[in-house]
This record gives C-alpha cells, structure tokens and sequence, in this order.
C-alpha cells in the first residue's frame, strides 16, 4: 500500500517538475557501498507547500549497491518527511525490487524493507559492505561455498542484505543532514523554539540540535530551550552540548534553574556533568540554589558534595543547609555529609541558624 | 543390551597395567646420576661404555625420576593447557605433559586448525567463551599482532610457563597408567629429548590427551564408532551402530611468489579425482589449504595414524597439484607451498565413558543439567566417513546449528571405573553425533577449566570426581563463575562477596544497563537480558557503600570484551562483523581503586594496560566504607562496559 502512495507519489512529482514549488539542491554524499575517494554529487529535491516552506524532499538513488556483482541495479526515490525522516521508497512504473536469484519483492518484502529504513539504529549502521557476508563452514578456513550473512535475521529482507544496506545508508546518510539543515534554514528563531514542544520527540532533538548549531542564546530561545528539558528531560544528554556553547554570563543562572526543576535522577545526571565539567563555579554561586536537601536520595547528596570538593565550591550558607543532614536518618547520608564538612573549616556561625 | 556389551568389552590395556610395581608416593626422587654400579634399578650399564672426552669413561646414564603433584595433566591442547593453569591457580601442584614439543594441539603451528567454539550461532552471533581460554586469545592479540603460528606455539608457552604451580614436560608421552586398588597411582611418561623416564605420581590424573592412551591402559572404559539412532534417540546417527570415526586432516599453505611457479608433484601423490568430488568440497579459495582434505576409519583409528598420514600427505599433494596443473585454475599460476603439516589433526577416538553420556537429544534440546560446567555451541558438524574415500559425498553434514549454546555436564568428564581419572577435549564421556559439536576446541577448553577447578577442589576437599560432583557441584560452579567461566542460566551466588552487602552501588554515569547488575550473578548479557552496567563516558567510575566498615583485600571486576565477536588466531586473519584480529576495543585498559578510608579516598591498587577480562585488584587489606573504581581508559571505546563487581576480605 505504502509502495503504491509512492507511485502515486512519484507520479506527482513528475506533474511538479517544473514547478517552481521544486527546488533542486546539490548536495555531496558518501556511501559506505560505493568505493569513491571523492564524494559523490546528488541532486536532493526539496518540495515546498504554497507558503514556500519545504514540505518534503525526494533523492533519486541506485536501488542497490552491489556487493557480490549479483544484483539488479534500478533508479528509484526516496522520500524524507522536512526533519528528514524516511517516509517512503518511490519506484518508478515498471521497477521492482528484486531477491537473489532474481525473485521479485513480495508485497510482505517491501512492507518489511520499509519498516527497516524507519530503524535509524539498525545493525546496518555500522557494517562496512566488506562485513556484509563472509563464509561460514569446517575447522578451516574456505568451508561451504556461498555467503553467509552475517547479521542477525531481523535486520534485513531475506535475500536482499545488499538492498536493505544500500537503501538504509541512503536514508541516513548525508541527505537527511542536509535535509535538516535547509528546513531549519527556512524558520525562524521563534518558530524553531516552537518545535522545542512539540508533541513528537524526534522533532523536538531536531530543534535542540539546529538552535545548538545556530548558537541561538538569544533569551527567549534561552528560556524556551530550558522550559523544553524541564518538559523533557530526555533532551538533557542532547542539551549539553547547547548549554556548553553559552557564554558565562547567565551559564549558572540556566543551570540553577534546571537544578531545581529537573527531577532528582536528572538532577543527578547534571551535577555529575557539572563535576566533569571544566567551567569554573564561583563560591557563593549555589547559594541561591532551593533544593530538598533533606529528602534527597544518598546518591544525588555524594554527587552534590563531590561538585562541592571538585569544584571547592561550598559557601558558608551552603555548609550551614549542610549541617541539618548530620542527623539524618540515613546513615550513609550522615556519614557523608560529616566527612565532607570535617574537610571545610567551619566558622561559628556555621551552626543551624 | 547392546550397549552393556560394549561397555564390558572396553579396555582391557588395564591388566599390564596394575601389576606394575608402584614407587614411593610421598617424594619427589630425582635419578640423573651415573650409574657406575650398573645395578641402578636393575638396569645394566658397562661402566666403560661412554667416553666423554671431557671426563673420562663412565656408564650410560640410566635416567628415572619419579615426581610427587597434586593433579597430573597428559596432554598440551587448549584443553590441557586449561585444565593445567585452572588446578594451578586454585592451588593444586601440576605436571602437564605433553607428547609434541610444543602446546596447542590442533591450534598448533604443526597442525594449525583454527580455535573454534560458539562461533555463530543461528542468530548469526558468537557467543564467545571466556575464562581462562579468552585469557589465552587476549594474550595472542597482545603478543602475536602478526598472527604467526610459530609465535603462538609460545604464546601458550608464556602463558603456562609462568603459573608457579606448574611443571612442564614437553615431548614427553604418558606411556601407561600405573594402578594400586583401582585407582591410578601414578603415570609412567617417557621423555623423548632427555632419554628420561618419568614417573608422577598424583591423587588426580586429568586425561586431555584426545587419544586417551593413559585412560585406556589405567582401564577406563570407552567406545569409539556411531552409535544406532535408537540408542540415544538421536535423529543424525545412523540406524545401525558402526566403527566409523572421523578423520584426521593435513592442513598446507601458499604463498604468492609473484612469478609462475611450476609444480612437480612428489612421488607419494595421489592424484586428486576432481570429477568425482561433492561440489561442497571447494577448491577456492586456495591459499590455506582444505579441511576436508580428510581420513576417517572404521576400526582402529590410532594404530592406522602412521599410514593413513602417508596418504593424506599423498592427498594433499594430489588436490595442489590438480590446482596447480589441470589447466582450470589459472590464479594459482603464481602460488606456491609454503607450508604442508606433518601431523595431520585428529578429530576422533576414543571417547570414554563417564557417569553420564551426552548425545545429541541434549544438545538440541537444550536440556538444562544442574551439574552443567561447560558449554557449547558449534554446529552439529559430522565429517563424511572415510573422508577422501568417499569423495561423491559432502565433506561434512553440517546437520543443524543452535539457537543458544547447550550445556555439558561434569558426570561427562570423568570415567564411569576408574574414580581418580578426570578428562576434556574429544575424549569426553559423549556420542559420536555430540562429539561432531563438541570436539571443537575452545570447548575443549572450558571442559579443560572446568576439570582443572574438579581436581583441585578434589584435593582441597579430599574426594574424587564422582563425590566432588555430587557434594560440591556447588563449590565446582561458584568457583568456575567467579573465575569468569560461564554457565548457561547459572547465576552466581558469590560467597563471600561483600559486594553482595553493600547498601547502595551507582555509577558515575549510564547510558544502558544499571549498576545493580554488577552484583546479579551473572557475568555477560544473555537470552535478550542485560546484565551490564555501561557510561556515557570516559573517565566513569562505579562506586559501591556500606553502612557498616569492611575490610577488603580484593576487588575482582568483569568488562566487556565483546563476547560476540571471535578473537581466535585464524590463518587467513578475518577481519568482519563477527571476527577480528584486533584487541576488542571495549576492553577496559587502565583503571584505579579507591577505598573511603575514615572519610577520605585513599588510591589503593591500580591496573595499567589490562590484558584480561576478569581484572583483580588487590592490596594490603584495608577498612573501608566505601570503594570506588575509576575506570579510566578503555581500547577504543568512548564508554566502559562492566559486568560484574565482587569484594573480598
């Protein structure tokens, strides 16, 4: 069904040739299948609704980069949604995908290959064509006669390793980068903030990762980037790499304001990265930090206090919110918090206040 | 009944045997003397018979040593080098003797088979053996980047030659077995290169030898041959019971010279019928040789070695010769031998029985054994009978492959009579169908571990094999598990392991798995279950606490060395998805271990450049209430992956 929407498809993009909804973009690609020293130059299309945003973009490829000299070798498309995800293949009339010994694709064939290109972590991701197949057999080393393939069964259409890799790499490869680069070129900063809450997560890291390249520090890109990880604090690992970015004037104030609104396993996650991490934290910068100290879990109090000794970071008012916590009921908490505080030299008005 | 007869009618080499005089038991005599008298030991020597120019006349020497060990080991294949290196590290005195010069067996240099185990499995992965075997392969892709045979010959060397525990004696064969009161007391072992008869005396003799000669004269009983399909209920043996065995092998290489090299074949070559041969007997490629270059035999497979060798070197010759002058092979235009083994390899023998013999319905039924200590995984991989005589046939059947290894279990490898008499490798208590699997010899190998761990345990405990296995199976696992060996569905329960006690385990940073599973027993992901911890990053560091001071003097952690991917030496050094030449490059390489010592972390033990999966750290016992490993460093990989943490006293 998805095969024939992508005739129907490829029909409509024939009407569209030379509309000026269809922009043609060079763009450079290597594939793992194809030995060249150079890349390869390829023409992405990139189809644009009436306002003149894209819509989808569409790639004409070789079918299948042949491994074993064995294979059917046609043009067909692939179509990517605008943040470049797989949408569909689109074979021209009269092209089909073939097997080994040149058995056609059954309907349940393409239906499967296409569930495999919307993988974006197939095994096929890290194979070089040469580990496709090798050849299996005795205590010696030339064995049965034949290829095996060398990947786990769920990977691949039975008897077409060769199509399944070539296509996967074409979906994944270079294209989809450039794909995302030019829908993120054609918004604005606002409405890629937008995106930061949207309800399909992939769209959401798609933002993160273009107002990330875009240095967007902008405050409102600021704040709406922070409010997405609160939202989504499965951005964060993505997150870091934008945050990083950021000059220090407002660095900790962002990271305060995550501190206190991330959830504790999160929290954990970034005190750690904090502790790793080589900006410099001035005494006195935690101090307007709000958190439950006391019914924090042990394991985000170490790594607290471990940012405390890296960063020699504790401030009177911090070792005062300390002290309560020798008392508490978790031993290990307790002990914790006595050694780091027999480490600080305490003034007298240290003590509970 | 049939199998009671040929139970009954097994080995009868014990009756020489047993009324050989036993020497003294409780030391060690060293004979290397002149033996002016010419009475020594009732041999005669003419006091006048040797002229050493240097020293004067004296009498030949006549030279007897007799040894006192704990484990006695005969045989220097990857299972008797295991067997010999696990008994020694935990504790045990062992000989291994080895009748070629060199260790490694069919992996040898003079044999050059490749060291195979759960290579793939249907999945299409290894799922790779660990334990003392991995140990060995890591240290071949430390010291034998260049994948030289020659060169593994002493990678194994290194690696027994430096366990205190053991004495080697190569070039040496166990000739008999030397009984008192059913058991053996000692093995009676010629040393070829010294002119020296040894003999060891020991409380637990391990039999790895492939052929069994030291099992066979001490009595122990065994079979050779298919057994009948309705024997053990096994769909791939034949309806009728029968003598034939699978066949031994030689092995060439060829280099190309970069010119034509013609070829002249040597008298003793057997022309190669090409037009008769099963198509599965490939000629390309070429350049290593071919397995199934191949001869079985129906009856006595070791007595007919010398000959049947002399018509495999004829073989051999006969398809390089096809290759190189039919005319239908013009690439080998520029090839020639560079290497033709002299001693071809030996797939089948004697297989010796035990208390339980492992057939086919268990391995394909995956059947669980409580007593399991090893496991395997190659396909069920049956070499055509006779071999080069039967040329119309496949060379092998590769019957079926395994979804998941299946289990051996230790009743297999020890014999059913004789009760101090432990084996691993071929001659494991098993059918011929079982043996098509098993025989390959990183399987070997952890039959070798695990009988090496039996002995010792025997000697610790004061018992034999049998009232090991039915009093201690539990110590036999525990001690395997914790020595990195696995076992399919076994979960380790670790005693005394205050890992086990710690309050709370975390780890610096995850991105699969959770730090619990380093204490979950169980030492590698497996059957779709994770059982790993791995960082995001590098540096990373696990961290565990108690509530109440411990003290440590070890701490033991297992990392990933990607255990499906093979790493065994291979002629042709594959380089795929499942095969590499490479040191794995998730393998931890540097790390250090703090203990919280009165509050403060305090370094106590570091390990640069590890070359080995289960990494020890030790140090002078300290209390601590908390440790933490700062895993520091991996072989490639940008995240460190562990599998398990455990702390001793």
């Amino acid at each position: 069904m998805r095969i024939l929407g992508g005739v129907l498809l490829w029909l409509w993009l024939l009407l569209l040739q030379d509309s000026p909804q269809r922009i043609k973009h060079l763009i450079r690609v290597v594939h793992p299948g194809i030995e060249s020293r150079f890349p390869l130059d390829y023409e992405l299309v990139e189809m644009r609704d009436k306002a003149g945003k894209p819509l989808r973009y569409s790639m004409e490829v070789e079918s299948v980069v042949c491994g074993d000299e064995q294979c059917r070798v046609d043009r067909i498309g692939i179509i990517w949604d605008k943040f470049g995800s797989f949408e569909n293949l689109s074979l021209p009339v009269g092209t089909y995908l073939e097997k080994a010994e040149g058995i056609p694709f059954a309907p349940e064939d393409y239906q499967r290959l296409e569930q495999l290109l919307q993988d974006p972590y197939s095994p096929l991701r890290t194979l070089s064509k040469y580990e496709l197949v090798g050849t299996l057999g005795s205590e010696g080393v030339d064995a049965l006669s034949g290829a095996t393939i060398l990947l786990e069964k769920s990977a691949y259409v039975s008897g077409a390793v060769w199509t399944c890799y070539s296509l996967w790499h074409w979906v994944y490869g270079a294209a989809r980068d450039s794909i995302r680069q030019i829908t993120a070129k054609s918004m604005d900063g606002a409405t890629l903030s937008g995106l930061l809450f949207s309800p399909e997560i992939r769209i959401r890291e798609f933002a993160l990762e273009q107002v990330t390249a875009r240095r967007d520090y902008a405050s409102e890109t600021l704040d709406a980037v922070s409010k997405a990880v609160v939202q989504q604090p499965g951005l964060l690992v993505d997150y870091y790499a934008y945050w990083e970015g950021m000059p220090d004037d407002g660095y900790w104030q962002t990271g305060i304001f995550l501190l206190e609104n991330l959830p504790p396993l999160s929290r954990i996650d970034l005190w750690r990265y904090i502790a790793r991490s080589e900006r410099y934290l001035p005494e006195g910068t935690l101090d307007d930090l709000v958190l439950p100290f006391s019914s924090m879990e042990y394991v985000e109090i170490d790594a607290f206090l471990d940012v405390l000794e890296r960063k020699n970071a504790a401030s009177s008012l911090i070792i005062h919110r300390l002290i309560p916590l020798l008392g508490h009921q978790n031993v290990l908490i307790a002990r914790r918090v006595n050694w780091f505080l027999k480490t600080r030299t305490l003034n007298p008005d240290d003590g509970p206040r | 009944m049939k199998r009671r007869k040929f139970f009954e009618k097994s080995a009868l080499g014990t009756l020489g045997a047993g009324l050989l005089p036993l020497t003294a038991f409780s030391m060690d005599v060293e004979c290397d003397v002149d033996v002016n008298s010419g009475s020594h030991r009732g041999q005669s020597s003419d006091p006048e018979q040797w002229y050493q120019l240097g020293t004067g006349k004296r009498a030949r020497p006549d030279r007897k040593v007799e040894k006192a060990y704990d484990v006695v080991v005969i045989g220097g294949g990857a299972a008797g080098i295991c067997a010999a290196v696990a008994a020694a590290r935990n504790g045990a005195k062992v000989v291994i003797v080895q009748d070629r010069p060199v260790f490694g067996g069919n992996s040898s240099s003079e044999i050059r088979v490749h060291l195979n185990g759960v290579n793939q499995l249907k999945n299409g992965l290894p799922e790779r053996e660990t334990g003392i075997i991995e140990e060995i392969l890591l240290h071949n892709r430390f010291y034998n980047p260049q994948d030289s045979y020659p060169v593994w010959d002493h990678v194994l060397y290194d690696f027994v030659s430096r366990e205190p525990n053991i004495d080697i004696k190569l070039n040496t064969s166990a000739l008999r077995a030397i009984m008192k009161g059913g058991r053996i007391a000692a093995a009676h072992c010629w040393q070829l290169t010294t002119e020296t008869e040894y003999t060891f005396n020991a409380q637990i003799f391990i039999d790895c030898s492939g052929d069994g000669l030291l099992a066979a004269t001490a009595g122990a009983k065994y079979r050779t041959g298919r057994e009948a399909s309705a024997e053990f209920g096994e769909k791939y043996a034949p309806k009728e019971a029968d003598g034939w065995q699978m066949g031994s092998t030689v092995l060439l290489g060829s280099k190309d010279m970069g010119k034509p090299m013609p070829f002249v074949p040597p008298l003793f070559t057997i022309p190669y019928e090409a037009h008769k041969a099963h198509r599965e007997r490939a000629l390309t490629p070429f350049e290593l040789g071919f397995w199934w270059v191949e001869l079985g035999s129906e009856d006595d497979i070791v007595g007919e070695y010398e000959d049947s060798k002399h018509k495999l070197l004829g073989y051999a010759y006969g398809v390089w010769d096809y290759l190189k002058n039919s005319g239908k092979f013009p690439e080998t235009e520029n090839y020639a031998l560079d290497w033709v083994s002299s001693l071809p390899g030996k797939r089948e023998s004697r297989r010796f029985i035990g208390d339980y013999i492992l057939s086919e319905p268990d391995m394909l039924g995956y059947r669980h054994f409580d007593d399991a200590v090893a496991f395997g995984g190659w396909s069920l991989d049956e070499h055509n009978p006779g071999g080069m005589l039967n040329l119309e046939e496949p060379p092998s059947y590769f019957h079926e492959d395994f979804e998941e290894p299946y289990q051996i279990p230790f009743r297999s490898l020890y014999s059913a009579n004789v009760p101090n008499l432990l084996f691993a490798g071929r001659n494991i208590s098993q059918t011929h169908i079982a043996l098509s699997s098993s025989r390959i010899m990183a399987t070997c190998a952890l039959e070798g571990q695990a009988v090496g761990t039996a002995a010792a345990l025997c000697s610790k405990f004061g018992v034999m094999p049998r009232e090991l296995g039915a009093k201690y199976m539990h110590e036999l696992q525990e001690q395997l598990l914790r020595d990195d060996a696995f076992i399919p569905y076994r979960v380790a329960s670790r005693p005394g392991d205050l890992a086990k006690d710690a309050a709370v385990i975390f780890a610096s940073s995850t991105s699969s798995g959770s730090a619990e599973s380093l204490t979950d027993g169980i030492s590698r992901d497996y059957a779709g279950k994770a059982h790993h911890w791995q960082s995001e990053t590098l540096p990373a560091h696990i961290q565990v606490e108690w509530v109440e001071e411990v003290a440590l003097s070890t701490v033991e952690i297992k990392c990933d060395t990607n255990v499906k991917k093979n790493i065994m030496l291979r002629r042709d050094s594959l380089e795929d998805k499942i095969y590499t030449t490479q040191v794995p490059k998730e393998m931890l390489k540097s790390c250090h271990l703090e203990g919280r010592i009165n509050g403060s972390w305090v370094k106590v033990a570091e390990i640069q450049d590890n070359k080995v999966r289960r990494l020890r750290l030790s140090f002078p016992t300290a209390k601590v209430t908390a440790i933490r490993v700062a895993l520091l460093e991996t072989y490639g990989k940008p995240q460190v992956k562990l599998f398990e943490i455990r702390c001793y006293a």
